[in-house]
């Protein structure tokens, strides 16, 4: 069975389409590029896959089930945006993962909070921006989901940053999940995936692996988008 | 599940709702013996001065401890759902069912905190003016009184007391589920969110303060044909009764507003 299935799945958001009929199937056990220019529907598609989102059109399966509580249990959602409660502190943001996932994993978690050097009882309030992006990393790599869904994990941090967030969700998924890493830092991100998705304006203009286009194309994944996004 | 998002949700509000009432507890002391100082005529402008300050901040405290819970629990519900820790919180493995009941059982057990805090407060400003021992006898004899009752009116006190209780409980849920829905749907709109939620709090709240005019009108007009079931006890049950039952019913109907918009209209962006 697909971990992913979308058929026919469209969203609208009053006169925009958001996206339109999108057909889908991802196995387990890839690391997917979801890449699209601003706008194209990338944290649209993600959030209907988790559920934040119902679809106009068409349907969305999870391991055979439509996004609800059976589905959010094997999913593991790294939102573009920090979600966790400023007041908790780096102890308490763990414990609130282990009450509610099944999957998680503490002693993986503590031991990733410990190379970064954080101190149990900082609050996430006093954290810079980078530091609470790792921990909401750390947070969601240390389950161990069937699937990932990582939007924009990259943006807005510093190359050293991205090195370690990388390094993180390769070093600590599951390998026989998917991982779907949603960017438009496209180069950073071609050394790890296996298949990319290229969606433009609620599209999918391009679903294949990243040897076939190399193979077939004789361009890098980056290349590839350039020419096909460009303006 | 149910129990560990209550946990949560009580570990979430405790850190505001101790603190409101420690800081009234210890304003009710401070103003009591400011209440002292003006009682005994001081001459100190400075002293008088801060002495009826003092009252002053005790009534406005008094006035916001009894919104607190209400307050505290509708913003809860904006930064914990509608907010930026919605997307934790509204993929975490649980119905929304599951999630908003959590949030009205703590709500409901912080006004019952409330209450207590409101009795300690009156405990500490009579204290001056009552001897516990009169306290301790009207108790006696109330309980004097209850043992010469027949069983039937015993049961009859009983089930009142009960449904007073279930009136208080779910009149509570009311007022927390209307908030709820008010920002559900103001929240899913795109623009002005938080002028459409105040104003859609403003509407639900005359609405269901002129259902109940409507139903006290409707009542008082055939108060002859009722006068003589209302008498007693069988008739103040009833009363209670239906109450209860049209005070659940105006909160299933905002509870189930509040979760379609959380299920099919959720607009984290």
């Amino acid at each position: 069975m697909s971990i992913l299935e979308c058929k026919a799945l469209s969203k609208r958001f009053g006169a925009t389409q958001a996206l339109e009929s999108i057909e889908l199937e991802l196995e387990g056990g890839h690391i997917v590029g979801l890449l699209g220019p601003n706008g194209s529907g990338k944290t649209t598609l993600i959030k209907l896959c988790n559920g934040l989102l119902t679809p106009t059109g068409g349907t969305v399966r999870i391991d055979g089930m439509t996004p609800g509580a059976g589905t959010k249990a094997i999913v593991s959602y790294l939102p573009e945006r920090n979600a966790l409660p400023e007041w908790m502190t780096t102890a308490q943001a763990v414990d609130y993962y282990a009450d509610f996932f099944e999957d998680f994993n503490r002693d993986r978690a503590k031991e990733m909070i410990a190379n970064l050097g954080l101190q149990e009882n900082q609050r996430i309030k006093t954290m810079s921006k980078g530091t609470r992006e790792k921990l909401q990393l750390i947070l969601t790599m240390s389950r161990e989901a069937k699937l990932y869904l990582l939007d924009e994990p990259i943006g807005g941090v510093d190359p050293a940053t991205r090195d370690y967030i990388l390094h993180t969700i390769i070093s600590n998924y599951n390998p026989d999940a998917t991982v779907i890493i949603s960017t438009h830092l496209i180069t950073d991100v071609e050394p790890i995936l296996d298949e990319v998705i290229f969606l433009r304006e609620g599209k999918v203009v391009l679903y294949n692996s990243v040897d076939n286009i190399r193979e077939e194309k004789g361009k890098s994944v980056d290349e590839l988008f350039r020419e096909v996004f460009k303006c | 599940m149910l129990r560990k998002l209550i946990k949560h949700e009580f570990r979430a509000t405790a850190r505001i709702m101790w603190p409101i009432f420690g800081g009234m507890l210890a304003l009710t002391l401070l103003m009591r013996f400011g209440a002292m100082l003006i009682l005994e005529r001081n001459d100190n402008f400075f002293l008088n001065g801060i002495s009826i300050l003092t009252v002053m901040l005790f009534f406005a405290g008094l006035f916001a401890l009894a919104f607190a819970p209400l307050v505290v629990s509708g913003s809860r519900f904006k930064s914990s759902v509608l907010g930026n820790e919605g997307y934790l919180t509204m993929t975490l493995p649980v119905s929304t069912n599951q999630m908003l009941v959590s949030k009205l059982i703590t709500n409901a057990v912080w006004y019952a905190a409330t209450a207590i805090v409101f009795a300690l407060i009156l405990a500490v400003l009579s204290a001056e003016f009552v001897n516990m021992g009169d306290i301790g006898e009207v108790i006696g004899n109330l309980i004097r009184g209850l043992r010469h009752l027949k069983g039937a009116e015993i049961g009859h006190i009983a089930l009142i007391l009960l449904e007073l209780l279930l009136d208080a409980v779910v009149s509570v849920t009311l007022g927390t589920v209307l908030v709820y829905a008010a920002f559900a749907i103001g929240f899913s709109a795109n623009k002005h969110k938080s002028l459409w939620t105040v104003l859609l709090i403003y509407v639900f709240f005359h609405i269901v303060s002129n259902a109940w005019i409507a139903v006290l009108f409707f009542f008082g007009e055939k108060a002859d044909r009722w006068v003589d079931f209302m008498s007693g006890a069988q008739g103040m049950e009833t009363i209670l009764a239906a109450a209860l039952l049209a005070t659940l019913a105006l909160a299933a109907v905002f509870y189930a507003v509040t979760h379609y918009f959380l299920t099919h209209r959720l607009n984290l962006e």
